[in-house]
């Protein structure tokens, strides 16, 4: 078996997105999301020596992520710990305006549908990794980063004819993931 | 030509390529006009439809500007190394 090679210019190009959409489901806040991203990319960097090929560079790259994940949740943790503010729910003042500034907030209205797109996010990518590596990958260039058709078979090295034969592959196999794991497909 | 509007695989083809903005005008007639003969590619472009609108709207991307700052400070971490 071949072994996988790193690419770090190309890192972003290929992976923000992907690692993106990774970490806002997850931390769900848009700065903190490319922080991580930007945290994971360095990190790979510096231990790209580290890297030995046996798995494919986008699956070393979100292993790392995964630890920049949890890492960010240790931290905020351990900040929240050590600030802790207790507060006097019960201040005779302050009873009767709890409540009402606790009222759902009209700015939360589509909160709703900001969740269903998230998880729509993540079942769709989670259907992306059941593909076959390279149909994945030129799918995702395609439709996701909106790659040119030429550039991408200059990339892999195919015809437009091979391209939209993998594209198609990849729609139907799409397709039918979804109408397996979202509810409204 | 009209060969085309009986061949499913060239309906398909073309269905697939208009999700991406690159079907020419013959080549929208052909999915337009076998979808009326054929059923099950009818369906196929309902699915095809209905998956572009949900990977055009519900995935979060990146601008243009943060992926730039992204490569902008692995870059200066490659040149620190």
């Amino acid at each position: 078996m071949s072994k996988n090679l790193l690419d770090p210019d190309k890192w972003v190009s290929r992976y923000a997105n992907y690692l993106y959409n990774y970490t806002i489901v997850r931390v769900n806040n848009h700065e903190v999301a490319q922080d991580i991203v930007s945290e994971t990319f360095l990190a790979a960097y510096r231990a790209k020596d580290n890297f030995k090929g046996k798995s494919a560079e986008r699956t070393w790259l979100v292993a790392i992520l995964k630890h920049k994940i949890i890492d960010h949740y240790r931290m905020k943790n351990s900040i929240k710990g050590s600030a802790e503010v207790n507060v006097d729910w019960y201040d005779d003042e302050n009873t009767e305006d709890w409540f009402e500034d606790r009222v759902d907030d009209y700015k939360n209205k589509n909160i709703g549908e900001e969740i269903e797109n998230r998880e729509l996010g993540k079942a769709i990518y989670a259907c992306l990794d059941t593909l076959d590596e390279k149909h994945a990958e030129i799918f995702r260039l395609r439709t996701i980063e909106n790659y040119d058709t030429e550039a991408i078979c200059n990339e892999f090295d195919i015809t437009p004819s091979n391209l939209w034969v993998i594209i198609h592959r990849a729609r139907k196999a799409m397709v039918e993931c979804l109408k397996q794991s979202w509810y409204d497909f | 030509m009209i060969f085309k509007f009986f061949n499913c695989e060239e309906a398909c083809l073309a269905c697939d390529k208009a999700q991406y903005e690159e079907a020419k005008f013959l080549e929208k007639l052909v999915v337009r006009l076998h979808g009326l003969i054929c059923k099950s590619c009818r369906k196929y472009n309902q699915d095809n439809y209905e998956l572009t609108q949900k990977l055009n709207s519900k995935i979060s991307k990146l601008s243009k500007e943060e992926k730039l700052n992204l490569q902008r400070k692995l870059e200066a971490e490659m040149k620190n190394q």
